[in-house]
C-alpha cells in the first residue's frame, strides 16, 4: 500500500467528522443569527402596524370631536386625539426612518397635538370651541384620512408582498438601488403629501411657541463685529492677549456667532460671541480644579465682579450646584421686585482661586430688553388665594414668565413645600391662573 | 407639552439636580436610590446614558466636542421631529452609531460625564443643531444635504 492510501484511511474519517461537526455548528449559528433578525424584524413590524392602527383611531378620534356636541366629550376626544398623534410618533420614533425625510409629518403630528391637547384641556364653559377652530379641525380631519390612506396602502403592500423592515434599513444605510423600496417610497410620498397640505391655523398656542422660537434669535439689534474685533472682545473679557487665539465663523445656526478657541493656562478655552455686537453666548474653560479654597459667599462675589465686567448688573441667584470644587451658578435679571425669568444667565466658578471657568448666557442675549411693568390686577393676597393650600408657603416675589400660551405674563411666584419637596408656583398677576408650576431639587430659599 | 415653555424658566439651572454623578460604578447605589429623583425630567439614570452616549460617539474629540454631541441629543428633545426622552432619542435606530455597535455600552470616563452635565446645564457648542456627523465615515448621503453649521474636531454639526 502506498504512503498516500495509509494517510488517507488515517485522515479521511477525521475530516469527515471535522466537517461534519463544522457543517452542524455552521447550522446551529445560522438559526441563532435568522432568530435574532426575526426578532429584531418582529419590533419594526409591531411599530409599524401600530402606527397604522394608531392612525386610524386618530383620524376617527377627530371625526367625533367634528361630531358631538357637550363638553365632556369634545374635551375627551380632544385628549384622545393628542395621546393618539403621541402615540403614533412614538410608533414612528421606533422605525429606521431617521436618515430620510419624514421630519415633516413628525412635525405634522407634534402640532396636532399641541393643538389638541390645548383645546382639550380648556374650560369650554367660559371658551367655547370657536368657528375658526372648528374648521381647523375639519381641516385636520382631512389630512389625517389622507395619511392615514397612504399609510393603509404601504401596510397592504408590506403584508401581500411579506416586506421586510430589516431590508428598508440597509437599504437607507447602503443606498442600495436593487433592495425593495416599496416601503421608503410610501413614507416619502406621505411626508410629500404632507408638505403640500394647504396651511393650517394652528391658532394663537402653536403659532405663538413657533414664532417666539423662530424670532428669539432675531431680536438682537446691533452692529456686526469683525473677526478681530470678536478676539478682542474675548482677550478683554478673560484678561489675556489675543495671541494663540483661532477664530471660526458659523452662520447658520440659530444665530451667526464667532467661535473662538485657545489653550488656556491648564486646559483648553472655547467660547462663541454672536456677530451683532459680540455678545459672550457661552464660554467653558476645561481645566482641573482640585481643591476649594472660597467659601460660596466668596464665590458669589467674584461672579457679581465678572458680570459687571461684562456689562451685565442686577442679576441675582435663583440657584447653585456646587460640586468637584465648582460652583454652578443659575441667575436671573431682577428689576425691582421683579424677576425676569427670560433673562437667565449661569456661570461656573472654579472655587480653588474664584475663576469663572464656564458662561451661559444665550437665555440673557436674546431675551434682554427693557421692559414697562405695569401694576398687576390682583393685590398678593388676592394671588396668595389662588395657590393650593395645602403648600406651605416659604417665600414670593413677583416674577416674569413665559406663559403656557408662549407670550410673557407678570405673575406672583411662591416658594413653598408640600411632602418635604419644593415647589414654585406662578399666579398669573391678572387672571389670577396658574400659570406655571416647577419642582425644585435644590434650592435656596433666603436668596429669592 | 409645557417643556418648551420650561426650558427658559430654569434656563440653565439644570446642572443642580445632577450632584455627585462623577465616578459611575462606585456611586452605583447612590445612583438608584436618586433614580426616582429628577429635575427638568432627566434623572441620575438619564445622565449616564448621555454620558454614555458621549463616550461611545465622542470620545477622543476635543471637550468642545463632547458637549455638542450631549447638546445635539437635548436639541433634538425641543423638536417635534424627534422622541421626548433622552433613552427615546439615543435608541432611535439608525440614530446613533454607537448604539448601533454596541459601544454605548462601555463605562464612559469623567470627561463624558462632565461633557453630559454641561450640555444639560444648557450650555450648547453646537448651537441648536440636531445632527452631525463624521465626514471619514458618514454613509448617508442624505445628511450631506442638511446646512452645516460648523466643524468640531472630526464631527460637522448640522442642522
Amino acid at each position: 500500500m502506498s504512503t498516500y492510501g495509509k494517510i488517507a484511511r488515517v485522515f479521511l474519517p477525521i475530516t469527515l467528522v471535522v466537517l461534519l461537526g463544522m457543517g452542524a455548528w455552521a447550522y446551529k449559528e445560522y438559526q441563532e443569527k435568522s432568530s435574532v433578525l426575526i426578532k429584531a424584524e418582529n419590533q419594526y413590524q409591531r411599530a409599524f402596524h401600530e402606527l397604522n392602527n394608531h392612525m386610524d383611531a386618530l383620524q376617527g378620534e377627530i371625526g367625533k370631536v367634528l361630531a358631538v356636541n357637550s363638553q365632556k366629550h369634545l374635551s375627551d376626544s380632544l385628549t384622545n386625539v393628542w395621546r393618539l398623534t403621541y402615540a403614533a410618533q412614538s410608533d414612528v420614533a421606533q422605525l429606521p426612518l431617521s436618515l430620510m425625510p419624514f421630519h415633516d409629518t413628525q412635525k405634522f403630528l407634534g402640532r396636532m397635538g399641541t393643538f389638541s391637547y390645548h383645546a382639550g384641556v380648556r374650560d369650554f364653559n367660559k371658551e367655547p370651541l370657536s368657528e375658526k377652530e372648528y374648521q381647523t379641525l375639519n381641516t385636520l380631519y382631512q389630512n389625517a384620512t389622507d395619511i392615514k390612506g397612504k399609510l393603509n396602502e404601504v401596510q397592504s403592500q408590506v403584508i401581500s408582498k411579506n416586506l421586510r423592515w430589516m431590508d428598508v434599513e440597509l437599504a437607507i444605510a447602503t443606498e442600495d438601488k436593487k433592495l425593495d423600496h416599496t416601503i421608503i417610497d410610501g413614507f416619502q410620498a406621505v411626508n410629500n403629501m404632507v408638505v403640500q397640505f394647504p396651511e393650517v391655523d394652528w391658532g394663537p398656542t402653536v403659532n405663538n411657541l413657533e414664532v417666539r422660537k423662530k424670532e428669539k434669535f432675531t431680536t438682537l439689534k446691533g452692529r456686526n463685529i469683525s473677526e478681530e474685533e470678536a478676539k478682542e472682545k474675548a482677550a478683554k473679557l478673560l484678561d489675556r492677549t489675543t495671541e494663540g487665539m483661532k477664530v471660526t465663523f458659523a452662520e447658520k445656526g440659530d444665530f451667526p456667532v464667532y467661535s473662538i478657541s485657545f489653550e488656556g493656562k491648564n486646559g483648553p478655552c472655547n467660547l462663541d460671541l454672536t456677530r451683532t455686537e459680540g455678545h459672550v453666548t457661552w464660554m467653558l474653560y476645561n481645566r482641573p480644579v482640585k481643591e476649594s479654597k472660597l467659601s460660596r459667599e466668596q464665590a458669589l462675589e467674584k461672579a457679581q465682579s465678572f458680570l459687571k465686567k461684562m456689562g451685565y448688573e442686577g442679576m441675582v441667584p435663583i440657584s447653585h450646584i456646587d460640586e468637584d470644587h465648582i460652583l454652578t451658578l443659575s441667575m436671573v435679571h431682577k428689576e425691582g421686585n421683579i424677576l425676569i425669568y427670560p433673562e437667565a444667565l449661569a456661570l461656573k466658578i472654579a472655587l480653588d482661586n474664584g475663576e469663572i471657568i464656564g458662561i451661559q448666557a444665550d437665555e440673557y442675549v436674546f431675551n434682554r430688553k427693557e421692559r414697562v411693568f405695569e401694576k398687576p390686577t390682583l393685590t398678593h393676597e388676592q394671588a396668595r388665594k389662588q395657590v393650593n393650600p395645602h403648600l406651605k408657603v416659604t417665600g414670593t416675589n413677583q416674577a416674569y414668565i413665559y406663559g403656557e400660551d408662549g407670550k410673557e405674563a407678570l405673575c406672583y411666584e411662591f416658594l413653598g413645600t408640600l411632602k418635604d419637596n419644593q415647589y414654585r408656583i406662578f399666579i398669573n398677576g391678572d387672571t389670577g391662573e396658574e400659570e406655571f408650576v416647577e419642582k425644585i431639587e435644590k434650592e435656596e430659599p433666603e436668596k429669592i | 407639552m409645557n417643556s418648551r415653555v420650561r426650558k427658559w424658566i430654569i434656563g440653565g439651572v439644570a446642572a443642580f439636580l445632577l450632584m455627585s454623578l462623577v465616578g459611575s460604578s462606585e456611586t452605583a447605589p447612590a445612583q438608584a436610590a436618586n433614580a426616582g429623583k429628577s429635575y427638568k425630567g432627566f434623572s441620575s439614570n438619564d445622565v449616564t446614558l448621555l454620558a454614555r452616549t458621549v463616550h461611545g460617539e465622542a470620545r477622543g474629540e476635543p471637550y468642545e466636542g463632547q458637549v455638542a454631541v450631549a447638546a445635539v441629543v437635548l436639541n433634538r428633545l425641543d423638536s417635534t421631529q424627534f422622541p421626548n426622552t433622552i433613552s427615546g432619542v439615543i435608541f432611535q435606530p439608525q440614530a446613533f452609531t454607537c448604539v448601533a455597535d454596541g459601544q454605548i455600552w462601555m463605562e464612559p470616563n469623567e470627561s463624558a460625564y462632565k461633557a453630559a452635565r454641561d450640555a444639560i446645564g444648557g450650555w450648547d457648542p453646537a448651537v441648536g443643531c440636531n445632527y452631525y456627523f463624521n465626514p471619514a465615515t458618514a454613509t448617508s448621503k442624505w445628511i450631506w444635504s442638511r446646512p452645516q453649521v460648523k466643524k468640531i474636531g472630526k464631527h460637522i454639526f448640522c442642522r
